[in-house]
């Protein structure tokens, strides 16, 4: 899509790290959360909404090729 | 000897450790949340399990989740990490498309890989499987053309349902927002914080990766040129 000319921010789980690298995305902000919880724990509000603004400001502020690691969940 | 499947079968000849582990992959007691253990040997599969039993004791006490949350998802990632690859692209090589708008001003599409969809509007047709009947078509899955699932912005999440033969699509069926975080993106937007599209859409991302780049990804980047989408945010699962 980045080629297209459309600008994306991946938001994956540690688990899947090697993967999305290898892919070379443009901006990768990764989640420590389990498997079917990307965005944060089921009902989660404050934590989902944490995970999306960080991905949006990932999206808005880069300016290169970026990876990102959100902090633990309970911090 | 054929491996135990059922659990008479196990009891007449006896589980090992390595078949314990084994039979929550796609097999009898099939459980995406502990799939992984298959991919332990056995002394790393006795240590993860035995720091999941201790975080069920601290939460048991405390009430907390968090310590049972980590220790699933540290178990999770150390058996599913795949290696870092020696040689990463670099970011030459990397095609990298700036935002040229406030975010307030953009239009941004959400596209998730958690398989979510319309109640009532299965890509898969009226007689798509259940959650747990796609467990048994993996194969298919990943020989298979993902179809993009289409969902209207106001779409609340309770119409929301999802499946995928990857990871336990219980957690969105309870909570979209979990792997298609749209009622999250809703309230940023009426907050002025962002602009999002008029559509959003998911697909199931057990699939073939190779075709999903080469064949899938420029078709739905044409789509999104077409609907002058500004960005998008990508879920994977």
């Amino acid at each position: 899509m980045e080629s297209a000319g459309i600008p994306t921010v991946v938001i994956a789980i540690e688990a899947y790290v090697g993967a999305i690298e290898k892919l070379g995305v443009a901006r990768l902000l990764i989640t420590p959360h389990a498997m079917g919880r990307t965005v944060g724990p089921a009902f989660h509000r404050e934590r989902q909404r944490e995970v999306v603004t960080e991905a949006l400001a990932l999206l808005t502020n880069a300016t290169e090729p970026v990876i990102k690691t959100m902090g633990p969940l309970d911090d | 000897m054929s491996e135990p499947t059922t659990p008479d079968e196990m009891n007449e000849q006896g589980l090992t450790f390595a078949e314990f582990r084994t039979m929550f992959h796609y097999a009898e007691h099939a459980d995406m949340q502990f799939k992984f253990l298959k991919h332990y040997d056995d002394a790393a599969g006795a240590a993860a399990i035995a720091s999941i039993f201790k975080a069920v004791g601290e939460t048991l006490d405390s009430g907390d989740v968090s310590a049972l949350h980590r220790a699933v998802q540290r178990a999770q990632a150390d058996a599913s990490h795949i290696p870092r690859p020696e040689e990463l692209p670099t970011a030459a090589e990397i095609p990298f498309a700036p935002v040229t708008k406030p975010l307030a001003d953009i239009n941004l599409e959400l596209l998730s890989a958690g398989g979510v969809f319309v109640k009532g509007d299965d890509p898969m047709g009226p007689d798509g499987p259940t959650q747990e009947n796609s467990l048994g078509l993996i194969t298919e899955f990943l020989r298979g053309i993902p179809t993009l699932s289409v969902i209207p912005k106001d779409t609340p999440d309770t119409e929301l349902t999802a499946r995928h033969p990857g990871y336990d699509a219980l957690t969105p069926q309870r909570d979209p927002a979990t792997v298609f975080p749209l009622s999250t993106l809703r309230e940023l937007a009426a907050e002025g914080v962002v602009g999002i599209a008029d559509h959003h859409g998911s697909f199931t991302g057990a699939t073939s990766f190779g075709r999903l780049k080469k064949e899938i990804a420029p078709e739905w980047a044409a789509q999104y040129s077409a609907r002058d989408v500004d960005a998008v945010l990508l879920v994977a699962t």
